[in-house]
């Protein structure tokens, strides 16, 4: 059998492993033993190697930014939010869908998680949009895929694993997807804003100008602590005080006298249940990318880039369709694995394809980014969705059709505009003079 | 009947791997965050953390994945499982998906046993601090066992599951 063969057999396996729910870790050692045992690939080198990548100190901001989003995301610090967000677009017909949308950016931004999106403001903000008049499965639909801002606004932990994979800065991954995620927060707005005109909705009663002064200013005081993280990890980062790992330390610290002293929902006993939850999704996602890795260097080390070069420029040189063919691989590697998996997978194998026709590597990290976040809202992998169904009280016919609706006219716009315009992610990279 | 899920051995070892991914969830960020308050604060960088990071951030990546398997809360592409109505089916499948699980994890704990005899032969030591490589090593060997007895007690579990839909469709 020809190497090609064993490869194309090899993600027919992972497949197979995939669609029996196999839990992905051993889903990826399954396909690494068929590479081992059909493929030829030394197992004792892949091991000693896969240990060596798995203990890098850049891998370590991953497992803190997720402990630091849970301690925040269990804080309470939503309600906040939501009521800061408020101030600005509430009174306006639809706003409190904006209201969705926008929370759920700046959540994105201090918990680095699409599931944050949805468990920290699904529960407040759901059953608010359908007292107002807004049908249950489109409130579910709005707040669902609006969580996946979450995975665009930095910092965002799919971009450790890009700068990781491929060697470019992780500083300048961060901040390529701020472009297409304001273009994601404005589509969906507007989508919104045109679509809540057909809606019979009750608006919130005007207050006394007095009595709206003093509810903003005490909204605006109480969301300044949670405000600070983004500020202290951000401008930490760019202002070139601690890298992404000491600044995900840095949050995971300061989350606890926050949620513990400031907004009082944390407690002994929910650090403790936080701190478990948090120990599972870390090594459920650690170990993995152990496997992933070692999978991904078995296809490197077969020279599968190159043979995936030569057979995509046997079809076209077209740099145009080239990147539709991408595209169209990702949205379904989005489909069937998450985001951080199919990052760790495909940056490796597809990067020298996208050298060749002249994508910058830092506009390819967007056009991931924005292809794989899609992956979460999308089935059968669609982690995000299900638990926008769960929290949101909803059946998956209710949601489906305005999950599509946003999909389609909003979110594959900004994926296109992505690809075909690079301004659009570099300039800010640019900006800071990381490109 | 109780199940081998709620043994006393299954949650002996579930509470001590809790206890431990506990500590190190503490220690890690507070060892980092002390790095940046002694080097940026007090400007006395100290040698070394980061490589003494290395070891409890090894065994939390493995202990932690040992544990989502004691919960079963891996990350799965669980679609098929909403289509699937009959219930001796979603047994079915559920004990076909543990049977696989288990026979990929016991080909990876015989690789990662692999390492483990590796690093014990080789008794390698960091580059700085000294510290032998084998008791970060290690965490591979014990995380990757753990998290194929955990599939086995699910295992276990599913067989039982099995057996009970079948009784019912008779």
């Amino acid at each position: 059998m020809d190497m090609l063969t064993i490869v194309a057999l090899d993600v027919v396996l992972l497949v197979f492993l995939l669609m029996m729910s196999v839990p992905l870790p051993w889903c990826f050692a399954g396909a690494l033993s068929f590479m081992a045992i059909a493929g030829g690939a030394s197992m004792k080198s892949m091991m000693l190697w896969g240990f060596n990548q798995s203990i890098g100190l850049v891998l370590l901001g991953s497992p803190l930014f997720i402990l630091a989003g849970m301690l925040i995301g269990g804080s309470g610090i939503a309600k906040y939010l939501l009521n800061f967000v408020d101030i600005f677009v509430g009174r306006i017909r639809g706003g409190i869908g904006a209201v969705a949308v926008l929370t759920c950016g700046i959540i994105g931004a201090i918990s680095r998680s699409g599931f944050t999106g949805v468990a920290a403001t699904g529960p407040i903000l759901i059953p608010r949009m359908v007292e107002q008049g807004y049908p249950r499965g489109y409130a579910t639909a709005l707040v669902t895929v609006s969580s996946i801002l979450g995975l665009l606004i930095p910092p965002s932990i799919v971009m450790i694993f890009y700068g990781w994979v491929t060697e470019t800065s992780i500083l300048a991954g961060f901040l390529s997807t701020v472009g297409p995620g304001v273009a994601v927060i404005i589509a969906f707005c507007t989508i919104n804003f045109v679509w809540a005109r057909k809606f019979d909705l009750k608006l919130v009663e005007k207050l006394p100008p007095a009595e709206q002064r003093a509810k903003n200013i005490k909204a605006t005081i109480w969301v300044m602590p949670a405000l600070l993280l983004p500020f202290i990890i951000l401008g930490g980062i760019y202002g070139g005080v601690f890298t992404p790992t000491e600044a995900a330390a840095v949050g995971a610290v300061v989350a606890v006298p926050i949620g513990f002293f400031i907004y009082r929902e944390l407690s002994g006993k929910s650090i403790m249940t936080l701190g478990i939850e948090a120990g599972q999704s870390i090594g459920s996602i650690m170990t993995m990318i152990f496997f992933t890795l070692m999978l991904s260097q078995t296809y490197v080390l077969l020279q599968v880039p190159q043979a995936l070069i030569s057979i995509v420029m046997g079809i076209t040189t077209d740099p145009f369709w080239i990147l539709i063919m991408v595209n169209l691989l990702l949205f379904v590697v989005g489909m069937i694995v998450n985001d951080i998996t199919g990052m760790i997978l495909c940056a490796p194998l597809l990067l020298p394809l996208m050298k060749t026709i002249g994508v910058d590597p830092i506009h390819f990290a967007a056009i991931m980014g924005v292809n794989l976040a899609m992956g979460g809202v999308t089935p059968p992998y669609a982690s995000i969705l299900y638990l926008g169904m769960r929290v949101g009280k909803c059946e998956f016919k209710d949601i489906l059709g305005p999950t599509m609706i946003f999909l389609i006219f909003g979110y594959i716009p900004v994926v296109f505009l992505t690809t075909y315009w690079p301004d659009l992610c570099l300039w800010l990279p640019r900006l800071a003079g990381l490109v | 009947m109780k199940s081998f899920a709620d043994s006393s051995l299954v949650r002996a070892i579930s509470a001590v791997q809790n206890g431990i991914v506990l500590i190190l969830l503490a220690v890690i960020p507070l060892l980092v965050f002390t790095q940046v308050i002694l080097r940026y604060v007090l400007n006395l960088p100290l040698m070394g953390i980061e490589e003494l990071l290395l070891f409890p951030a090894i065994w939390l990546y493995f202990l932690g994945g040992s544990m989502a398997s004691k919960a079963r809360n891996h990350i799965d592409c669980g679609v098929l499982v909403l289509y699937i109505k009959k219930e001796t089916s979603l047994a079915l499948f559920r004990l076909v998906r543990m049977v696989l699980s288990v026979i990929i994890g016991c080909w990876a704990s015989y690789w990662a046993y692999w390492f483990f005899s590796y690093s014990l032969s080789k008794w390698k030591q960091s580059d700085l601090l000294y510290l032998p490589m084998f008791f970060a090593e290690s965490a591979v060997f014990i995380g990757v066992v753990l998290m194929v007895f955990f599939s086995v007690v699910e295992l276990i579990d599913r067989v039982n599951e099995y057996r009970v839909a079948l009784s019912k469709k008779d």
